[in-house]
């Protein structure tokens, strides 16, 4: 791999390539991972739409050349970039600002951080193996099928890298579209109404956000004289309480909708069931991240006053999307719907761990993103093969196939093993990392707190506590507790959702896989093909290498999270002393936990630095 | 004002001078062709194929336009032919804008007219009178060429309505679109009497100018009874041309019944004119605070934001509903009329926000291209007469042709405003400009205003996935046949890779946009202090790039 940026790099001293090179002298990484696909779509044009076997095998190339080309970020990405702290937030191998339509303060500028460094990868790293999977289930329309996956990577890759505040809704909107194809053509029965649905939920919500993104541009505009969409920009803005609580309101809902959060959610069943195995995938695994990746890139960070009032209802939707999901899950007569409400359950454990703004829980936010792409993605993939085999996906038609399949047995156990939060598997150290992040948190306050804990020992005195309606419980001498309790009790209830979801899913597995062979036509399923064995590997390889080695995924993030945290806990901070000094607020507490990094655990620099160090040394 | 010193009794009679003929050019160019189509058309040897003729009409067409680019630079200051006609950008922008429309639409015609058996060469002639018309519509700076403009476009397009006369719906179309037009043109042909009436001068400057001594003159609201009443018919009869509610009756109707590509220039071209006329006419002739109003004290201003809120609501609910795509069409014009109100209404609230009417120029060149587009594609399937018409006919066409079905895709797209088309920034330009004077002034009104059209524009791009859904979704029902035309193909194209380099790259575009707004002449001092101001900004802002 060494080697291969190296020659990348002679390549880039080119006088040619050298202007296509980003200010910083380097190979564009970022353009390039996201645009490559383009090239893959340019020759899809040109081939003969009979060509099945070629159209697959070119987007296929296409695919894994771009995932290539991503390795390029990940092994020049420096994790150290960021250490220092206090500003605001370091992006790594920008690219521009260049200027797009000046006339209306738009820009091109894409850069990488720690939190959007794992979902390129996700997105490359799935997108192979997503289409290797089509090549047995798709047979109809192949070209325009190639053509609408690699168009989708195009806008999953740039709406994750984008660092203008327009640019980024012009990919969040990009995605919209092939993806509406993929559902509506490729789709099940219902596809027509899932993809309606999907497209206009999403479009409702988005809108609403463009609506407050020009809002906020007009009001930087007007108070700085600079008028530009750029995210640096758009982060000095100094929001009135009135205008946060409208703006936060309009950013969180296009977000809540795409995550899907509790009562927003009504979309994703069905697209996902009605939705071919593909577009679930790339749909589960990569396109709901961009709701919680704009719920941290933007929307948490940009409102801290609205933020502190409405954190402790976001976690309370989410524990409620675990639970509920987990519950839904539970009584799925579908496989691909079981899957479903699975994957709303786990990502409340997600926005759980966001909101509790913790490092531990924004680490276990990243990482249940990121596990859950790769779990989730592997759930619908095994869907997908036994669908194709048994032309059904409803529960009670299979029974016993782990006798007739004995491989795809294996595989798809450790798939849903990392989904269920197996230790060991990477489903585990997400949940885990959220859920311990929760249980820390100091934010997640309604302002009139449940509980409150005091000293054990007669009270002298009237307690605030005592006044109000909040029941207080004495304590051991010199543990006091008192928002904190909101939080703990959060955790739980999210905890039983991890019971939940192992109860769903290995329940489901049973169901599908033990027991004795019922129908005709299980027994007549045949064995996994090499090729579908090959999509499977890679799946449960990385499920397992993040589940025993996290740290090569946390130590490229923690230095980004902590850098958040910081500026988090400057505009938390801030946020209540402002909601102290208004007589008319409520007065809310909230904290930002930040901890210090540790120096030995965190990586020094970036891989290709690392590997030219360990070089010289020897 | 400068009329008044430029333009005194000696002046008038003196011929005009040989620089202002200058303003002529677009139109006469325009003038000549159309003449000479006629010579053409007579030795037109019977019964052989008249698709030359929509080249040449179209030919025509585009050197008005490419003329109008080339004059780009060459405006004048003042009104030529003693306060006629304006030469500025902004009329020359508005010339192009329809040349260009005409020219799309003229090309996609020949097959649709030679399967509905009437291949007549007078339908590119009528289509040349009325481009014409709106060529001097936009440059009126009276309202008497105004009017005479306005009828000249008018009247030949209530021809081309009717023009499948095989067709009952073609001539009910015209019929309606007749009445209903001449009724229209009459109410504000009597409004523009009741101005004369009150100001004694059909020139908008002198408007303007009369208007202010009858306020200086007179008590509070002085003689401005009658003068709004004029200011209002004079704004019905605008509506009905953009189709406004409540003036939109005639659309669908219209739209079905017409040819499917002339629809697409009816829809465009009018439309733009109707919206340039009703910005020079207002911002130059009621500029006074009494008859703008603005935000409920039931000024023209108020009377738009009501029009653009009933246009948007309406128009975008009543299309969900249609099962003809044409009707779904005719309807969402109606809805990108509010639209364009909502600019409208936006730019021109306060004399400081002029410059922000570009937003309705971009949206218009948006619109323009992707509707043409539509229209376009449509056109081009059908046989023996029956066009393609309700979204079931349109069933799997887009997997059987998956040219036509991509440059379908994409102008769709571009009217349900998705990125990254033309459509979606324009729409974009327009909430824009809504938000930005909204939060200068902080008139709620004006954001309630956007969020109802953010909110409606789902509900458009309900409709108009419905056509994607038809087009790749839906099995065909009624087998439909392509009319092989090379000219709607070729015409399509450039609809669709306008829509969306535009949409990619508008840089370009907002610019002409921008010019154009800036140039327009004969604006009230306040106004005029905005484009001075802008002017400066804009400087500044290009010694920052360099």
């Amino acid at each position: 791999m060494v080697e291969f940026t190296h020659i990348f790099s002679a390549l880039a001293a080119q006088p040619m390539l050298a202007q296509i090179a980003g200010p910083e002298g380097g190979i564009p990484w970022l353009s390039l991972t996201t645009f490559a696909p383009f090239l893959g779509i340019l020759v899809l044009f040109f081939i003969p739409r009979d060509q099945l076997q070629v159209l697959r095998n070119v987007a296929l190339l296409s695919a894994l050349g771009t995932f290539c080309i991503s390795l390029g970020i990940l092994v020049t990405f420096n994790p150290a970039a960021a250490v220092a702290a206090g500003e605001a937030f370091t992006f790594q191998m920008t690219e521009g600002p260049h200027e797009w339509i000046p006339a209306v303060g738009i820009q091109f500028f894409m850069g990488v951080d720690g939190f959007s460094l794992w979902l390129v990868m996700l997105t490359t790293f799935l997108m192979p193996i997503t289409i290797w999977s089509t090549y047995g289930a798709v047979k109809e329309y192949v070209k325009e099928y190639m053509i609408a996956l690699l168009f989708l990577q195009v806008g999953l890759v740039g709406a994750v890298l984008a660092l203008d505040l327009f640019l980024f809704f012009i990919f969040w909107e990009i995605v919209l579209i092939p993806m509406y194809i993929i559902i509506g053509i490729w789709g099940g029965k219902e596809r027509v109404k899932a993809a309606l649905k999907f497209f206009l939920y999403t479009m409702t919500g988005s809108l609403l956000m463009l609506i407050a993104m020009v809002y906020i541009y007009f009001h930087v505009g007007a108070e700085t004289g600079t008028y530009s969409f750029l995210y640096s920009n758009i982060f000095t803005a100094e929001l009135g309480y009135t205008q946060q609580m409208w703006l936060f309101a309009a950013f969180a809902l296009a977000f809540f909708i795409k995550v899907p959060l509790f009562p927003f959610h009504t979309w994703l069943p069905l697209a996902h069931v009605q939705a071919p195995t593909a577009g679930s995938v790339i749909l589960a695994a990569v396109m709901l991240k961009l709701g919680t990746y704009g719920l941290i890139r933007f929307a948490f960070p940009l409102f801290p006053d609205a933020l502190l009032v409405y954190a402790p209802f976001i976690a309370l939707l989410a524990v409620v999307g675990i639970i509920y999901g987990a519950v839904l899950a539970l009584v799925q007569e579908d496989v691909k719907k079981l899957v479903a409400y699975s994957s709303v359950s786990h990502l409340g454990f997600c926005v759980l761990g966001l909101i509790s703004l913790t490092p531990q829980g924004l680490a276990g936010g990243m990482y249940v993103m990121l596990a859950h792409g790769i779990a989730t993605g592997g759930l619908f993939l095994c869907v997908g093969m036994l669908y194709e085999r048994r032309h059904s996906k409803q529960i009670a038609d299979f029974g016993g196939v782990a006798k007739v399949m004995p491989v795809f047995a294996t595989l798809f156990a450790v798939i849903m093993l990392a989904s269920a939060g197996l230790p060991g598997l990477n489903g585990f150290v997400g949940e885990f990392l959220s859920l311990m992040g929760a249980s820390k948190s100091h934010f997640l306050s309604f302002g009139e707190y449940l509980f409150y804990m005091t000293d054990e020992g007669p009270v002298t005195g009237y307690g605030v506590y005592e006044l109000t309606g909040t029941t207080v419980v004495p304590t051991e001498a010199g543990v006091s507790a008192g928002p904190e309790i909101t939080a703990f009790i959060f955790t739980i209830f999210a905890t039983t959702g991890v019971v939940l979801g192992a109860a769903y899913l290995i329940w489901m597995f049973k169901r599908v896989m033990f027991g004795e062979v019922k129908h005709e036509e299980v027994q007549n399923m045949e064995r996994l093909t090499p090729r579908e064995f090959g999509v499977l590997i890679p799946i449960v390889v990385m499920a397992i290498f993040m589940g025993v080695y996290p740290k090569f995924f946390l130590d490229k993030m923690d230095p980004s999270i902590h850098q958040y945290l910081t500026y988090m806990d400057v505009r938390v901070t801030e946020a209540v002393e402002r909601s102290a000094a208004d007589e008319e607020r409520r007065n809310l507490y909230g904290e930002v936990v930040v901890e210090e990094l540790h120096p030995e655990w965190e990586a020094q620099g970036s891989i290709l630095d690392m590997a030219r160090e360990r070089r010289q040394q020897r | 004002m400068q009329l008044l010193s430029s333009y005194n009794m000696l002046s008038l009679l003196t011929p005009p001078q040989g620089a202002e003929f200058v303003a002529l050019i677009p139109g006469a160019i325009l003038t000549l062709i159309a003449l000479l189509f006629i010579i053409v058309d007579v030795f037109h040897r019977k019964g052989s194929s008249r698709d030359y003729q929509a080249y040449f009409a179209a030919i025509g067409l585009g050197l008005t336009a490419a003329s109008c680019w080339y004059l780009w630079g060459s405006g004048l200051e003042r009104p030529a032919f003693f306060g006629m006609l304006y030469f500025d950008r902004f009329s020359l922008f508005f010339s192009g804008l329809v040349s260009i429309s005409g020219a799309l639409a003229v090309l996609c015609s020949p097959a649709v007219l030679r399967s509905n058996q009437m291949e007549r060469g007078e339908y590119y002639l009528l289509v040349l009178f009325s481009v014409i018309g709106m060529i001097f519509m936009v440059a009126a700076a009276d309202l008497l060429t105004l009017f005479i403009a306005f009828e000249v476009m008018s009247i030949p397009l209530y021809v081309v309505a009717a023009f499948l006369r095989k067709d009952e719906r073609s001539a009910e179309a015209g019929m309606k679109y007749f009445v209903l037009g001449a009724f229209s043109a009459a109410i504000m042909l009597y409004g523009i009497a009741l101005i004369y009436g009150a100001t004694g001068t059909t020139n908008l400057e002198y408007i303007a100018q009369n208007l202010e001594f009858l306020a200086d003159g007179g008590t509070e609201h002085g003689g401005y009874g009658l003068v709004m009443v004029g200011v209002l018919l004079i704004f019905s009869g605008f509506a009905f041309k953009a189709a406004a509610v409540p003036f939109h009756l005639w659309a669908p109707d219209v739209y079905t019944g017409s040819p499917t590509p002339a629809v697409g220039f009816m829809a465009t071209a009018v439309k733009a004119v109707a919206f340039a006329a009703l910005v020079r006419v207002f911002v130059i002739a009621f500029p006074a605070e009494v008859l703008r109003g603005g935000f409920f004290g039931w000024g023209w201003i108020d009377v738009a934001y009501v029009l653009a809120i009933a246009s948007m609501v309406l128009g975008n609910l009543v299309a969900v509903t249609q099962t003809s795509v044409k009707r779904m069409l005719a309807y969402y014009g109606i809805a990108h009329a509010g639209y364009l109100l909502v600019g409208f209404v936006a730019a021109n609230s306060h004399p400081s926000f002029f410059l922000h009417n570009d937003a309705i120029l971009f949206s218009l060149i948006a619109y323009t291209f992707a509707l043409v587009g539509t229209f376009g594609v449509l056109s081009y399937f059908g046989r023996r007469g029956q066009a393609v018409e309700t979204y079931e006919d349109l069933g799997s066409l887009g997997l059987k042709y998956p040219k036509m079905g991509l440059i379908m895709s994409i102008c769709v797209l571009s009217l349900a405003g998705v990125p990254p088309t033309a459509g979606f920034l324009g729409k974009f330009y327009i909430f824009r400009t809504g938000v930005d004077v909204g939060l200068q002034t902080g008139e709620m009104a004006l954001i309630v205003m956007v969020i109802v059209g953010v909110l409606t524009s789902v509900v458009g791009a309900y409709y108009y996935l419905k056509v994607l859904v038809y087009m790749y979704m839906k099995p065909a029902i009624r087998e439909i046949e392509p009319l092989h035309n090379p000219g709607t193909k070729w015409a399509t194209m450039i609809c669709a890779i306008l829509t969306i380099y535009i949409g990619l790259f508008p840089a370009k575009a907002i610019d002409i946009c921008r010019e154009a707004v800036m140039d327009m002449q004969g604006v009230p001092a306040a106004v005029q202090a905005t484009i001075d101001r802008g002017e400066i900004e804009l400087e500044r802002r290009m010694e920052q790039w360099e």
